[in-house]
């Protein structure tokens, strides 16, 4: 066991990897954005935050990243229910066990490459559908790469993240001994359909939130995916921070700064109400 | 406080930099070209360039560090980071470092620009080095660099030429003129786009060219009144073709490399480079189609030099040197010179090589699938100020790609 000390120590050094560090990028996102680093001249300036502020482009790609989270996340989720609900014990045995892990070892980068052969105009699919007659060629194909709508990446961070909650809820269905459960609402009277929505799915979704919450901010900050294969505009947040700290215009590089702040602020604000709600439930 | 702020944000970076003695600009200026040399041995030249082509790497691993080694004992480390070049000056200047952890700088135009503003450069250098002599400084689009003069702060390293390239299964006759291109455009729905990048927006730079008055009407500094009368027509004639763009022009590719990407998957027809040898380069590693082939539009297209700089706060300003000199020899430059390796236009002036550079220089330009440099020189169009690429980048953004 730990003494006390240790264990402060310990703490200590956890929160100021995780909180220090998000705190370090605040403080030098909030100088670059006010002029203080980053720019040709190191003068005071509001400038960066007035333009931002009053431009459509952040708030248009804050609400772009969430739509592409939430759409990202929940089809995966329910997945990932279904394919456990369905297979069960199966999945813990081979080859479906290895072949769920396959995808967990793909980086975003060889994910949005493997999109691009399969989804683009002269992608697989596109291929399959000029072979059945029902494209004559690429610029029938409807764009699912490259797409303003984000089709390309939903899919793609989609495949990337049922398989981790498929290992998670199936984890979580012996952790919670979900089967045996279910056999004692049963013999209490249930029927089946209400063992699986009254004991089963409930147990697993609160289960399942804290990690869903994380994993959304994670594919909310999503880069690679849709650097490589969305559309310019709208861009998710990070890609769009990514352009304007890159300007051709030096002069202009603390609006990605200050894009840069009001998403850190977003997000923490939005982990401390979390944090409270989860407490308090 | 913002100088421990930028400290701790490049912290990681600096990590490893290693601490040799400086050599003060007194010091460097006091030293002949022998004593520099000597001065360089045993050191290591930290060089950020583009290393987005795989034969560009090997030129520089296979050709180039080797001979830096075994003629200079000079160890060359590569970094990646071109696009960012600024951004990482700024972050030391930031820091309040002493000392850059950058040795030698791939730029061009806008870094250039960029660089002179933040006045991060080591110069003038360029006389002091013995291959200086055979430069073409004679051509406009080496001595200057998007309209700005090199006053020896940058050396110029390659020349080239934008280029359309085409399949030509798919495109016969070649659309020479914006008019020929957009009739093409219009018969071939969805099969024509281009870069929202450098090399796109070098591509709508060569359209103001087309609808300019004359060859003159972007030179010199920027000139607001020219850059928007230019710009509007440029854009009336995107808009006329807008609809039967690729993905109806509401999305155009990132860069270059995207481009290419769709061209060589058949998406599109058409691509570009600003590097008129690329073509039989990249037909020859077969990531072209063989039926690929480059031109320029009769109207002019953009030639421009890509140059190599030294930082200011550079601890090897000498043996960074050495290294430019090295890549101005007539070995290296007809080495890069060669479609199989890079395709590279060099920015010698071959005629006045000792022999037989001159004819071993002639015999490595002859190209299979593109015009020859001195057909495309005649309609070599130079870069603007580097003020129109910031505003066009801006305005084109606006107009296209957000709307």
């Amino acid at each position: 066991m730990p003494s006390s000390k240790t264990e402060r120590l310990l703490l200590s050094l956890f929160a100021l990897a995780t909180g220090g560090v998000v705190l370090l990028a605040l403080a030098v996102a909030a100088a670059g954005s006010v002029g203080l680093i980053g720019g040709v001249d190191t003068a005071f300036t509001c400038a960066h935050w007035r333009a931002i502020l009053s431009a459509p482009t952040l708030w248009l790609s804050l609400a772009y990243s969430a739509a592409i989270a939430v759409l990202s996340l929940l089809p995966s989720v329910a997945l990932a229910l279904l394919i456990v609900l369905a297979a069960g014990a199966r999945l813990r045995r081979a080859p479906l066990d290895a072949l769920l892990v396959l995808p967990l070892a793909f980086p975003g980068v060889v994910a949005a490459l493997v999109a691009v052969q399969v989804l683009g105009g002269a992608g697989w699919l596109s291929r399959f559908a000029h072979a059945a007659g029902l494209v004559a060629g690429p610029e029938q194909f409807p764009a699912l790469v490259h797409d303003r709508l984000g089709i390309g990446v939903v899919i793609t961070h989609s495949l990337m993240v049922t398989p981790f909650f498929v290992l998670l809820i199936a984890r979580l269905s012996i952790l919670e001994r979900l089967d045996d459960l279910a056999a004692l609402g049963r013999s209490l009277g249930a029927t089946s359909a209400q063992a699986l929505w009254s004991i089963r799915v409930p147990v697993l979704l609160r289960g399942l939130s804290p990690v869903a919450a994380v994993y959304g901010a994670a594919l909310l900050a999503s880069f690679e995916v849709p650097l490589l294969i969305g559309a310019q505009h709208p861009a998710m947040i990070a890609v769009e921070i990514d352009r304007h700290l890159r300007p051709l215009d030096l002069a202009t590089r603390g609006q990605g700064y200050a894009m840069a702040c009001v998403y850190l602020l977003l997000l923490s604000t939005a982990w401390w109400w979390l944090s409270r709600r989860t407490a308090k439930f | 406080m913002k100088h421990w702020l930028a400290a701790a944000a490049i912290a990681l970076s600096s990590a490893c930099t290693r601490t040799p003695p400086p050599l003060t600009d007194s010091a460097l200026a006091a030293m002949d070209w022998p004593q520099i040399e000597a001065a360089a041995r045993g050191r290591t030249v930290t060089f950020v360039m583009w290393t987005g082509d795989p034969a560009i790497n090997a030129y520089i691993a296979n050709f180039l560090a080797p001979r830096l080694a075994r003629q200079h004992d000079i160890r060359l480390r590569v970094v990646p980071g071109q696009a960012d070049i600024a951004n990482q000056v700024i972050a030391e200047r930031d820091a309040g470092r002493s000392a850059s952890s950058l040795d030698l700088l791939w730029i061009n135009g806008e870094t250039f620009f960029k660089l002179r503003q933040l006045q991060a450069l080591h110069g003038p250098f360029t006389e002091r080095l013995p291959n200086n002599r055979y430069v073409r400084w004679s051509d406009p689009t080496i001595a200057r660099d998007f309209q700005q003069p090199v006053e020896g702060y940058e050396m110029p390293w390659g020349n080239v030429q934008l280029l359309l390239i085409a399949d030509r299964e798919r495109v016969s006759p070649l659309p020479d003129t914006p008019a020929a291109l957009a009739d093409w455009i219009h018969a071939h729905p969805g099969r024509f786009s281009f870069d929202s990048g450098f090399t796109g927006l070098s591509f709508l730079k060569s359209l103001m060219h087309a609808f300019a008055e004359s060859p003159e009407a972007l030179a010199g500094p920027f000139d607001e009144a020219a850059y928007l009368r230019l710009r509007d027509r440029v854009f009336d004639w995107l808009r006329a073709v807008r609809a039967d763009l690729w993905r109806q022009g509401r999305n155009f590719p990132r860069d270059v490399a995207q481009l290419h990407q769709l061209f060589a998957a058949g998406e599109i027809d058409f691509t570009m480079s600003f590097n008129d040898g690329e073509v039989d380069n990249k037909i020859a590693l077969g990531q072209f189609p063989a039926s690929a082939e480059g031109y320029a539009l009769s109207t002019g297209m953009l030639r421009n030099s890509h140059y190599l700089g030294i930082p200011a706060k550079s601890r090897e300003r000498a043996a960074a040197m050495v290294v430019i000199n090295e890549l101005l020899s007539p070995e290296a430059q007809f080495e890069k010179l060669k479609p199989a390796v890079w395709g590279d236009g060099t920015v010698l002036d071959v005629e006045r090589l000792p022999a037989p550079w001159p004819a071993r220089f002639a015999e490595a330009a002859a190209r299979s699938r593109v015009p020859s440099r001195a057909a495309l020189a005649a309609i070599a169009r130079p870069e603007p100020a580097p003020e129109l690429m910031i505003r066009l980048e801006q305005d084109f953004r606006h107009a296209f790609v957000e709307n």
